[in-house]
């Protein structure tokens, strides 16, 4: 007797325990189904994880309309020059200042070819920003060919780490989609912007090339290079979005090296034929006015380049280059 | 009424639900089609499917609440899925019952004895939950990582539990060991996996195994065809299917092997019956013997679907309730209650621990392993062109069942099953091949994107897929753009007039305009004998009568400025005769060189305007290899695939 | 002893062969529940190219003409000039050269047989005489004649009518839908202020022996030769042959005469010969043209003649008193 009564206490405990495990599940399960419901199959996406990123304006305030044109035949002295003929380095760099140098290393070739840009004219800038008291100086840019060879064969990789600075090469990681506000072509496209965290200075180094699709390839076109996806699309409407990129990026300074430009057959190049020495090279903070004196370098004008006026008209600068008043320098 | 019965009873209903589902799985308002006949009914059932999708996709789909219900049921009740309502288990539990008739009772007992085989089925749950699981999995891991609090806390644990190990205090030295073990291990995972992070996704590969899409899939895509060919009553012509000889295969193998054991695959591998099976634990009601006192006759065993061995330690997750022992049982000894059964019973599914882990790793490798090929990236198969309404590619892999739903109500058979063009992870999702079906993507037609029970296709309304009204700004859903071969096009190298693809276009504008091109004729340079004002007579060739009579065929006087052609109505082998409005005003004189010209009208694609709906292709006469494909560049839920800006 | 497990287990055998015909039962409702959009082949909202130039989406969307019981299954479509084509293909042609100026259509049903419907096509031809053209020239080969305005006609499944500047045609889907077809018709005449066209000259035609459903404008290029507009046709059965006449109102007399002289002249030069047959008509001519017989001579402000006759004699008698009709 006593032992049926205690097996039915027994049995009535089990049974009620496993009741409440069992509402447990239920309760959970149905809590769960409640969060997580989605009506329209529109949740959940991969696409939702992306955050998009904003660009900064780098531009020192009080600096926009500074411009130097400096004419010698060593870019290490040149743009020395150019920089004391703006107010030297100090008005730009300032103590612990986290530098970021976009260059154009665009294609793995020697540096003899003027695709890219310099690298003993990296090095002196690494030197001289490093010297106005930097904390530190990256260089980056997403090459169109294979980023190891392109950092190796144009010798910035090396240029960069002798004189002290990091080379960060574009990983995927680094990409985020960027819209341009009030842009029609820069619309959740991946952009290089790891890179740009926590920098407080951007300077843009690019050599003077002819291009066989906007014209040229200067200051402005520099910015291409922080674009990932696939951005050869963008040739279709090649000019607006120079355009777009010149009010994308407002840099601290950029550098135009025009001692060699490339004046046939950009924007590879390929054969010294294609190179003339022009012996310029000019810095400035107006990107549009440094592009519309390079413009004479190639001896193209301002309306052969429709980007440069489309980029004035959208406020990113001006192409009237001499209404800034240049210092002009000559190297000895 | 005897239990039993009851259950043939339901086993039959829903086996002739899910049929008839089958069944009238077309487009259309009769009462015999689509209408709103709820045909996804038993994939919303499967708590499979949203266990997945929830995995994957972190939401729970519309319908798939369905699936709640039978949780909630199957923990009160057991694995009543299985023996009462599966259309799958039902076909099995039949053509078993077909296999053991006639043999001796030995015989059955011995098939129907509990099988070390049957924990296979919980690795395979394991290694397609771990699968889909590789997002949330490194979600959680970066939440650790990227939250100091809980990384600390986790680290100070792990040193601690270090520091015990090797003090050797802890009094449970294997304890604190296996502790030490998975700190370890969960460091390595950690160091392994958050790195990883790019190539690890979530990938549904449930759908391959899990019993509802399956034999959705077999039934639609295999039976249905193969059975219609003769009667031709449910689809107007024969409804064709890539590789559905594999489909087939699996399908027939599993029914076959109930000859040899019964409810083989419900045993052995059915991850869905897995599932159930590891809520057993919470079940409220279960078979088992209501007291001690049993004559070890074993004729519950007899006909035990699940094979659990109701007449000893009941093993509670293969309990399946088909109820036969209940039913045989002489001395009412087995009954169904609340209470755990008198002579013992397992509620936990028999793994070890070493497959357990095996399964799980193997899982969660498995998908960053695949991805490793590319094939979701940067050597996408440019011939993977999916229906309108699908999600980005990775997304689409997280969410398709692979069920076939939408190749069954396609109504121009377009969507077939992929093979593994889309990669292993691709096996069976939909693809559409323009060549196997009546005619591309039809221009009016949103039915596949309706019919996907987990939204891998997600609902579009038809005023998305056209890129009208509160779309047009967005501008159509494409799926792909057409390109011409010129090297196969007739009017581009063969000299022949055609413009079919243009005509078919059903995009308005056309998506392919026509330039008109003039081509002098093979031999077609002549010279003029005689000529009137109608008509010429030729020399130096003989040319075919009638060959030049379709009309698109002009003379062209070489010596007469501009592009002055005359239409040419007849030709006979040495006459060529124009038409009325094209009439010689000055008569050529005799000499005068003249040629036969082709008018063809060379086809291109506008790319602004193409959806890549595939009826070009289809029509295409050059039935081959088409002289105009679609290929999925363009496709709008790519952006990276995209053409134009 | 076996009797109260027998009766639990018949209980909940019942509880459960009731809940599976529940769940047959919900089923069943279930599939009447659908969105019959997704069923139906789709229409264009408006137009289909949104420039302006192929007519605006302002103006009457056509649901006042709905009767009860139809509801429209679709936006009203809007067709201009340039678009006209898109909608009616090569039939655009004839309304185009007869002064077209805008379509409106719409189609309209009932929800719960989605296979029945009627579209409602309401042509703009910019004035009565333009509206009556297009109408009298498509006349079906089994229409029968109505009465409930001027010029109507039906056929098994539709209803063709002018109304004012309208020409409108209601077309079903299936037969059984004859009187809807008619109610909006109606609906249609009544709701919309017309002026009756302006063809006066329909009663210039002599009645015996004419085919009354025959008569129709042409409003351009008649006969093929461009300058001759704005002509009444109508077939007249003549001892057992058919045999059609023309009349046109010109501006005067000497316009009158004048296009005589042209349209003759156009018929020789496209190969007619001039016989020299006498009706007793001041300045008619019977041409031959190949194997046909034309006439045609002015009488006042009108052209009028006798078109294409496979007899001459026949044409001739005609011509008399088509010449004797007109005042």
């Amino acid at each position: 007797m006593k032992r049926d009564s205690d097996e039915k206490d027994l049995n009535r405990r089990d049974f009620l325990i496993r009741s409440a495990r069992a509402g447990g599940f239920i309760a959970a399960a149905g809590l769960l189904g409640y969060r997580l419901h989605d009506d329209t199959g529109a949740r959940g996406l991969s696409s939702d994880e992306e955050r998009q990123a904003v660009l900064a304006d780098y531009s020192v305030p009080g600096t926009s309309r500074k411009m130097s044109i400096v004419t010698g035949q060593d870019r290490v002295t040149s743009v020395r020059l150019g920089l004391e003929a703006i107010g030297g380095i100090e008005s730009f760099i300032k103590r612990g200042d986290k530098v970021l140098i976009k260059v154009n290393a665009a294609f793995a070739t020697a540096p003899a070819l003027s695709a890219t840009t310099d690298p003993r004219l990296l090095s002196e800038v690494v030197r001289l920003c490093l010297k106005a008291g930097a904390s530190e100086v990256a260089v980056t840019d997403n090459p169109i060919n294979d980023p190891q060879s392109c950092f190796a064969l144009t010798g910035i990789g090396e240029a960069a780490r002798s004189s002290g600075a990091k080379v960060i090469y574009p990983k995927q990681t680094f990409f985020r989609p960027v819209t341009l506000p009030g842009g029609n072509l820069i619309r959740k496209w991946p952009v290089l912007v790891a890179p740009f965290e926590g920098v407080g200075k951007v300077i843009g180094m690019a050599p003077v090339k002819d291009h066989h699709r906007s014209g040229a390839s200067m200051t402005m076109k520099n910015w291409y290079g922080l674009f990932g996806g696939r951005r050869n699309i963008f040739h279709q409407n090649i000019h607006e979005f120079i355009m777009e990129l010149a009010m994308l990026v407002k840099p601290t300074l950029v550098i135009l090296d025009g001692i060699t430009a490339m004046m046939t057959n950009g924007p590879t190049g390929g054969s010294l034929a294609d190179l003339k020495q022009t012996n310029t090279l000019v810095v400035g903070t107006d990107q549009v006015a440094v592009d519309a004196f390079g413009a004479t370098l190639l001896g193209k004008s301002v309306h052969d380049l429709p980007y440069i006026m489309k980029a004035e008209a959208a406020g990113a600068g001006t192409a009237d280059f001499e209404s800034l008043g240049p210092a002009r320098v000559t190297a000895g | 009424m005897k239990i039993v019965i009851v259950r043939r009873i339901s086993q039959v209903f829903f086996f002739l639900v899910f049929l008839w589902f089958c069944i009238v799985s077309s487009l259309g308002t009769e009462w015999w089609q689509l209408r709103g006949w709820p045909v996804n009914w038993f994939l919303q059932l499967d708590p499979l499917v949203a266990l997945g999708t929830v995995l994957t996709t972190g939401t729970l789909y519309s319908g798939l609440s369905w699936a709640l219900a039978v949780l909630v049921l199957t923990v009160l009740f057991g694995r009543f899925f299985c023996g009462w309502v599966c259309p799958f288990g039902s076909i099995h539990h039949f053509v078993g019952y077909l296999g053991r008739r006639g043999k001796p009772l030995s015989r059955s007992l011995e098939l129907n004895r509990p099988h070390a085989g049957q924990a296979v089925k919980y690795y395979v749950l394991l290694f397609l939950l771990c699968a889909a699981s590789g997002v949330l999995a490194a979600r959680i891991l970066r939440l650790v990582f990227d939250t100091p609090p809980i990384f600390l806390a986790l680290a100070a644990v792990t040193i601690v539990a270090a520091g015990l190990t090797v003090r050797g205090l802890h009094s449970n030295r294997r304890k604190a060991y296996g502790l030490f073990l998975l700190m370890m291990g969960f460091w390595t995972a950690a160091a392994f996996v958050v790195p990883l992070e790019q190539v690890i996704r979530s990938s549904l590969q449930s759908g391959l195994l899990d019993p509802i899409p399956l034999v959705y899939r077999s039934v639609n895509l295999v039976l249905l065809p193969l059975l219609d060919s003769s009667t031709r009553t449910l689809f107007v012509g024969q409804r064709y299917y890539e590789g559905a000889w594999l489909i087939g295969a699996v399908f027939l193998v599993a029914v076959l092997l109930n000859l040899k054991t019964p409810r083989f695959y419900c045993r052995y591998v059915c991850p869905l019956g897995a599932l159930y099976g590891v809520l057993a634990r919470l079940s409220l009601w279960k078979i088992g013997r209501v007291a001690d006192e049993c004559t070890n006759c074993r004729l519950c065993e007899a006909n035990c679907e699940g094979a659990c061995e109701p007449a000893g330690r009941i093993r509670v997750p293969e309990c399946v309730l088909c109820m036969n022992c209940l039913d045989e049982c002489r001395h009412d000894v087995i009954a169904y209650r609340t209470a755990p059964s008198a002579s013992g019973e397992v509620l936990v599914p028999d793994m070890s621990r070493r497959g357990f882990v095996l399964a799980g790793v193997s899982g969660l490798a498995a998908i960053p392993l695949v991805r490793l090929g590319g094939g979701m990236s940067h050597s996408w198969n440019p011939e993977v062109i999916r229906p309108p309404g699908a999600l980005s590619e990775a997304d689409f892999i997280a969410r398709c069942l692979k069920c076939g739903q939408c190749m069954r109500v396609c109504p121009t058979n377009v969507v077939q099953p992929c093979g593994l063009q889309a990669g292993l992870e691709g096996l069976w999702t939909p693809v559409l091949d323009f060549r196997i079906g009546t005619s591309g993507c039809q221009y009016n037609c949103t039915a596949c994107s309706h019919v996907c029970p987990t939204a891998a296709l997600r609902p579009i309304s038809l005023d998305e897929k056209l890129g009208r009204g509160g779309f047009a700004g967005k501008g159509p859903i494409r799926i792909g753009t057409a390109f011409v071969d010129h090297g196969r096009c007739l009017p581009w190298a063969m000299d022949k007039p055609c413009i079919v693809c243009q005509e078919n276009c059903p995009v308005s504008p056309k998506a392919i305009f026509v330039r008109e091109h003039f081509a002098t004729v093979r031999d077609g340079v002549v010279e003029v004998k005689s000529a009137e004002p109608l008509s010429i007579r030729v020399g130096g060739t003989v040319l075919k009568p009638g060959k030049y009579a379709a009309g698109d065929h002009y003379l062209k006087v070489l010596s007469e400025p501009g592009h002055q052609r005359r239409r040419i109505v007849a030709n006979g082998e040495d006459t060529v005769s124009l038409s009325p409005e094209h009439r010689f005003a000055k008569l050529p004189a005799a000499g005068t060189r003249v040629e036969i010209q082709v008018r063809l009208q060379r086809p291109q694609v506008d790319l602004e305007r193409c959806t890549g709906c595939g009826v070009c292709e289809h029509e295409c006469p050059v039935t081959g290899r088409r002289a105009i494909r679609v290929t999925a560049e363009n496709e709008s839920r790519t952006r990276k695939k995209s053409l134009l800006l | 002893m076996d009797s109260r497990p027998a009766r639990t287990e018949t209980y909940v055998g019942l509880v459960i062969l009731f809940t599976l015909a529940v769940i047959a039962a919900g089923i069943f409702l279930r599939q009447f529940h659908y969105d019959a959009a997704l069923f139906a082949p789709a229409v264009p909202e408006t137009g289909s190219a949104p420039a302006s130039a192929s007519g605006s989406s302002e103006g009457p969307d056509l649901s006042d003409y709905a009767t009860a019981g139809l509801s429209p299954m679709s936006g009203v479509e809007v067709f201009g000039p340039e678009t006209l084509s898109e909608k009616i293909d090569g039939k655009a042609e004839m309304y185009l050269s007869s002064g077209f100026k805008e379509l409106r259509c719409r189609r309209f049903g009932r929800s719960d047989r989605p296979n029945e419907w009627l579209e409602l096509f309401v042509y703009d031809m910019d004035n009565p005489r333009n509206a009556f053209a297009v109408f009298s020239l498509q006349k079906r080969a089994d229409a029968e004649e109505l009465s409930i305005v001027r010029f109507s006609y039906r056929t098994s499944n539709a209803l063709y009518l002018v109304h004012g500047r309208h020409y409108v045609e209601i077309v079903a889907s299936v037969e059984s839908m004859a009187e809807d077809v008619l109610a909006v018709g109606l609906k249609f005449i009544q709701a919309v202020q017309a002026e009756g066209a302006n063809v006066g000259e329909i009663g210039l035609f002599p009645p015996e022996g004419l085919d009354p459903s025959s008569v129709a404008l042409h409003v351009s290029d008649v006969f093929g030769f461009n300058e001759l507009d704005n002509t009444f046709t109508a077939s007249y059965n003549v001892d057992g042959v058919t045999v059609t006449a023309f009349l046109s109102r010109r501006e005067s007399p000497e316009d009158a005469a004048r296009m005589a002289e042209a349209y003759r002249r156009f018929l020789v030069e496209n190969g007619a010969t001039v016989t020299d047959a006498d009706l007793g008509i001041e300045g008619a001519r019977v041409l031959k043209v190949f194997d046909t017989f034309e006439v045609v001579f002015s009488k006042g402000s009108f052209l009028a003649g006798v078109h294409e006759a496979d007899d001459g004699d026949v044409a001739g008698r005609l011509a008399v008193r088509l010449h004797q009709g007109i005042r």
